[in-house]
């Protein structure tokens, strides 16, 4: 289970941008919120990867520093999902 | 023209004269144009020891090859000074119409000395260059200014300083365009210095491709590219900068409370995702520029551009504040007085914090934003406190026997990331030779964006290759002079082969990326010959010893030393941080005037004392 929050464009494919998710990994907290919402799917998924652009950390780290999107999740972590963004 | 028009326009102040020159050609295959060639000409008009303010102290309007081509982002221009903030070489650029209605007039440079008697503003038309009495502009802020001087955004345009660079604040901003800034450092008040209030160009000159087939190639590639970008055709346009706001503060890197903390519990209440549900009214392009990043927001006290990140952050989270109205505003009113946003938002957060420990007689309080107004006009006039602030937070901090809370490098305030939640960013602020910068080669690409890899943000090792490479890159586009957002489509290859295509001489990437080198290497000589040493490459100390207490960064300082051991020997520097007489000469910088390379086997530093220092290994 996890606290999630979409930012950036992301937020607007999702009725509840801030949410908690029920999964063991980041995949299943990623399948579990795209379930019935093909647009977020979309924008999170290319085939069955990650979309190239799209970062998500956990409690602040980036999971590809982790296990990718088989990063197992513990109670109250919190996952960041964000869609290309660029600023300076 | 192709490139380069050849013409240097030579103006001098304190006699009312001026004359045309020519721009060595040498040099400018060499260094390209704005901050390169500003930095080449400033080694030679501005000597060591030479006060900012004084008329002595020249300002150097550089534009690049590509200004003006039409290619891409091809609006910018820079500034070059000596910074009366920090001492150090300074230059700045900006975007906007300015630049490329500069090239317009048929000038590659313009360089202005002296100090006039009275108030002057410039006038540059295809009938000639008039000398004019602003005595009537004095006084006035840049909106005011720019209006009254007629801006018409394609046709006549306006670069001019508000109240804070006639009160020769110390971070005082050169605007143009109305909101566009020439921002870090103090450009402003060195303007201020000369009594100079404003110069306003119309051109009817073009910058067109020796090879037209290749230029509209590139042009073509360029656009596909950019188009196809998520950064460049849907981030930017759709958020601004803004939207790292949330990115930076959920890895524990944004700055909080004068960088007492790491991570701001109003941060998506000042985010770009915020800014676009309630106050975003529209978003806004340079000339040239598919990419449209500057914001135009609404608030019930009117309407105006921005606000960009840093400003929401130095506003923002470095001053406790969450109320994203007055942020908004206070954008406004710093771009109206002519200040850098940054710097003036660093000094406000210092001096809260100095009252808050009881150090400082004031109301100032973290998240007091009723207050941020007063503190911007009291600092731009030189009111009450505001007349310590205006002279940085470095000077103000120190004259209150309380520096350590001055958060600078080389005297310019630090922007919008903790370094502690980003060591490579830590190893760019400590080694920038503007001072704390992270627009000379930021690290948010590798350490945050994974642009173009992932690097541990918080691991030391292995930084200082990419951060020098980084720096030479952003060199090379400061000297071209495009936007860097351009660079987030298309690669430095690119630029060479529109280069090629434009002036006719063949370039390649890795002549550019060579002039990038010569560029920061000079900047660095210019820097030592003032006096400055390594001890000058670190970082406040809060930085250092302090460890983050919550977050995603708890536990880390900056671990500066190794890293910056390991990137002077990236550099080819000695272990002094002096680049070395066989570094300088392979960068053709052996043949500086006033520059002596021989072969010695110590390497010595010496402090100026009246002559041309001893830098290393027998460069003098």
């Amino acid at each position: 289970m996890a606290r999630v929050k979409l930012y950036g464009n992301l937020r607007r494919l999702s009725a509840t941008p801030h949410c908690v998710v029920q999964g063991a990994t980041v995949r299943e907290i990623l399948d579990a919120l795209a379930r019935d919402n093909a647009r977020l799917r979309a924008a999170l998924f290319h085939d069955d990867a990650l979309a190239e652009h799209i970062r998500i950390t956990r409690n602040g780290r980036d999971i590809r520093h982790a296990q990718n999107l088989e990063t197992p999740l513990s109670e109250n972590d919190e996952l960041a999902i964000f869609p290309p963004v660029a600023g300076g | 023209m192709h490139g380069w028009s050849g013409k240097i326009l030579d103006i001098d102040l304190t006699r009312g004269t001026f004359e045309t020159r020519a721009l060595d050609m040498d040099m400018a295959h060499q260094f390209l144009g704005g901050r390169g060639l500003g930095a080449r000409l400033l080694w030679d008009l501005v000597g060591p020891g030479v006060d900012a303010l004084s008329p002595e102290n020249v300002l150097i309007f550089c534009t690049g090859p590509l200004t003006a081509s039409g290619m891409q982002t091809s609006n910018r221009f820079s500034v070059t000074t000596k910074s009366p903030l920090t001492g150090t070489v300074l230059d700045a650029n900006s975007g906007g119409w300015w630049g490329m209605q500069f090239k317009r007039t048929g000038y590659d440079v313009m360089i202005v000395r002296g100090r006039a008697a009275q108030p002057t503003y410039l006038e540059i038309t295809p009938n000639g260059l008039q000398f004019h009495d602003a005595s009537a502009l004095w006084g006035k802020t840049v909106f005011a200014t720019t209006d009254a001087l007629g801006q018409d955004n394609n046709r006549r345009n306006v670069l001019c300083i508000g109240p804070a660079g006639e009160n020769r604040v110390r971070f005082a901003s050169i605007m143009n365009d109305r909101a566009r800034a020439l921002a870090r450092g103090g450009p402003g008040a060195v303007m201020g210095s000369k009594n100079l209030k404003a110069i306003v160009v119309e051109g009817n000159e073009k910058n067109t491709a020796v090879d037209m087939d290749l230029y509209k190639f590139m042009l073509y590639e360029t656009g596909k590219l950019v188009k196809a970008s998520p950064l460049t055709n849907q981030a930017l346009p759709e958020f601004g900068t803004i939207v790292m706001m949330n990115v930076i503060n959920d890895i524990g890197a944004l700055p909080t409370r004068n960088f007492q903390a790491s991570q701001f519990e109003g941060a998506d209440a000042i985010s770009g995702e915020t800014l676009r549900e309630t106050l975003l009214v529209g978003n806004q392009a340079c000339w040239a520029c598919p990419i449209s990043c500057t914001r135009v927001s609404r608030t019930d006290k009117g309407e105006g551009e921005g606000p960009e990140y840093e400003t929401a952050w130095a506003f923002g989270a470095e001053c406790g504040i969450d109320q994203l109205d007055a942020i908004v505003e206070a954008n406004w009113l710093c771009n109206d007085l002519g200040m850098d946003t940054i710097s003036a938002g660093v000094t406000i957060g210092c001096a809260m914090e100095l009252a808050e420990r009881g150090i400082l007689d004031s109301d100032l309080r973290f998240g007091r934003a009723d207050l941020l107004p007063r503190a911007l006009r009291h600092i731009a006039y030189r009111l009450d406190l505001g007349a310590e602030m205006a002279e940085g937070s470095f000077r103000f901090a120190a004259s209150h026997n309380a520096k350590e809370y001055s958060m600078t490098v080389k005297g310019l305030e630090l922007p919008a990331y903790d370094p502690r939640g980003m060591q490579g960013q830590g190893l760019l602020f400590a080694t920038s030779n503007r001072g704390a910068c992270h627009m000379r080669g930021n690290m948010l690409g590798p350490e945050v964006l994974a642009l173009p890899r992932l690097i541990d943000r918080l691991t030391a090792q292995g930084k200082a290759g990419i951060v020098a490479i980084h720096q030479n890159s952003a060199a090379v586009l400061d000297s071209l002079v495009l936007c860097k957002f351009v660079n987030l489509a298309v690669t430095e290859e690119y630029f060479a082969r529109m280069l090629t295509a434009v002036c006719g001489t063949r370039y390649t990437a890795d002549d550019l990326m060579r002039a990038g080198e010569r560029v920061w290497n000079l900047e660095r000589l210019y820097n030592l010959r003032e006096g400055f040493t390594e001890v000058e490459d670190t970082l406040p100390r809060r930085l250092l010893q302090e460890p983050v207490r919550a977050g995603p960064s708890e536990g880390y300082v900056v671990k500066l030393k190794p890293m910056l051991e390991e990137y002077y020997e990236f550099r080819g520097w000695d272990k002094h941080g002096v680049p070395t007489a066989a570094r300088l000469k392979m960068l053709g910088l052996d043949t500086l005037p006033n520059l002596q390379c021989r072969e010695e086997k110590k390497p010595t530093i010496a402090r100026h004392n009246g002559q041309a220092p001893v830098l290393a290994g027998g460069v003098r």
